[in-house]
């Protein structure tokens, strides 16, 4: 189990980096009001708050959607292939 | 000694793996199999975390309406800066501020209905959030748009500020019945008779929200406040206010679908915008206080025309298919004709109806884009913001008829 782990080392840090990026937008947008960055994005904006907001549905769909399949994806490769 | 007999010649075993077209055959098939196997599982990993506390929620669990009511009390501690929204439009700016105080509002009357133990936290938080709607920095879009506050100038007026009195008359009659020492109650008489006033003289029965501007669902908070106003104290409905909702089950309907037209003409009534979602599914939440039975027409016909599911997660087109219309301040942005706003709405309706599965399919989608956490013991949309956290708050409590008729007195 460990070795297994060890083998896929970089794999499993990619998605604990995207974790914790995930986690850092949220407590930094945490109380500010990034529905108007969103639903009305306008040239008064503050650019990194609509960066940010961005980020964090980016990490969030990414997280959500695309890791738990590409981890079945990338563990039912053929054996030989996937180290 | 047993001599060793020698190993057979090796020969490659005739099949798949003998030929190579099937070979490819096979390698294909195993791949798609690892696709579709893929794509399922992250469907399904994202269903079960997006719903885990659609049931709780549902149900009216007591630390979720807690957790929810502690976050719109951070909203109504918050400074409110006129700088609090920026959305390019002081009107917009300010209703969006009004707007989070309103939903706040009802949202812990509702779960101090459910929970009568969190009467005593949330009747002050209440009176707080109806001191802000009162004060001048919020009244100031109303006030600016009609050059005369809408409370100051009260009985006497010349604008009808139905928006503004609307929504406020609404948040006083249901704070009446949490907090009957309330020392708005008399605020509450004067704009209820104001507004009754002034829809008798209408040529068309409903208000202008700002000056050659008249929107039904505004108007719904209003005729909805009445009405309440008058099953608080245990008497009929007024054959005026009845008449006035018989008109959202015809008249301020699309006759083909059955949603509600989002603006007309103020003098002819003649509809000068499609029926939309967002409009069709507050009003249904607005009229739950009023009349059950509206209420549900609007919330079926808004299923029935707008509800769009794909891998039980549920989103709300804002306009009827066929109407490619543009997203707006009501609606927010649009994707593929699904709006955010109206999804939100529709949880109301979902849960006064007892749609446990359209409430949970509906609920993923907003934990999906709401992005939720806790802090401090409050819950939080971190996308929505203070005004999302209100809307939600308000809608995911929204309280079936049975809980809201236990509240009001029966008729001697």
């Amino acid at each position: 189990m460990k070795a297994w782990f060890v083998r896929h080392r970089p794999l499993f840090a990619k998605i604990a980096l995207l974790l914790v990026l995930h986690e850092v937008i949220v407590r930094t947008l945490a109380g500010r009001d990034v529905i108007a960055v969103l639903l009305a994005p306008n040239p008064n904006t503050p650019f990194h708050w609509a960066v940010l907001a961005g980020l964090l549905l980016v990490t969030r769909l990414l997280l959500l959607l695309v890791v738990p399949g590409f981890l079945v994806w990338r563990f039912t490769q053929p054996a030989g292939k996937n180290g | 000694m047993q001599e060793i007999p020698p190993a057979p010649e090796l020969t490659p075993r005739p099949g798949l793996a003998g030929k190579p077209a099937g070979r490819f055959a096979a390698k294909f098939a195993f791949t798609v199999c690892r696709f579709v196997l893929a794509v399922v599982v992250s469907v399904f990993f994202a269903r079960w975390w997006c719903g885990r506390g659609a049931e709780a929620v549902m149900k009216g669990d007591l630390s979720s309406q807690t957790a929810m009511a502690e976050g719109a009390a951070h909203w109504i501690a918050a400074e409110s800066p006129s700088g609090a929204f920026s959305t390019g439009s002081d009107v917009f700016d300010g209703e969006w501020l009004f707007g989070t105080y309103v939903m706040s509002s009802l949202g812990l009357v509702q779960s101090a209905w459910e929970h009568p133990e969190l009467r005593e936290r949330n009747a002050p938080l209440v009176r707080e959030a109806v001191a802000k709607i009162l004060s001048r920095g919020v009244k100031s879009f109303d006030a600016r748009s009609w050059g005369e506050d809408p409370i100051d100038s009260l009985p006497a007026g010349r604008g009808d500020h139905a928006a503004y009195l609307g929504y406020l008359n609404l948040v006083l009659a249901c704070q009446h019945l949490i907090d009957p020492a309330s020392p708005t109650a008399a605020l509450h008489e004067s704009i209820s008779q104001v507004l009754a006033t002034r829809l008798e003289a209408s040529p068309i029965g409903l208000l202008q929200t700002y000056p050659g501007e008249c929107y039904p669902l505004d108007n719904a908070a209003g005729i909805a406040s009445l009405a309440l106003r008058d099953r608080s104290a245990a008497r009929p409905v007024s054959p005026s206010v009845l008449r006035w909702m018989e008109a959202f089950s015809s008249r301020w309907r699309d006759p083909k679908t059955g949603l509600l037209i989002q603006a007309v003409d103020w003098k002819s009534g003649r509809p000068v915008d499609h029926a939309r979602g967002s409009g069709t599914s507050l009003a249904a939440y607005f009229f739950s206080f009023a009349d059950a039975a509206l209420s549900r027409r609007l919330h079926e016909a808004a299923v029935a025309e707008l509800s769009r599911s794909f891998c039980g997660f549920t989103a709300m087109r804002e306009y009827p298919s066929g109407i490619d219309g543009r997203g707006d301040i009501d609606s927010g942005p649009l994707l593929a004709g699904l709006s955010i706003s109206s999804t939100g709405f529709s949880l109301a309706g979902c849960r006064q109806q007892g749609d446990a599965a359209g409430f949970t399919a509906r609920w993923r989608l907003v934990h999906l884009m709401g992005v939720p956490a806790r802090k401090d013991g409050a819950s939080h949309f971190i996308v929505g913001g203070r005004l999302g956290d209100a809307i939600l708050f308000a809608m995911s409590t929204a309280v079936p008829a049975s809980v809201l008729d236990r509240e009001l007195p029966t008729r001697p």
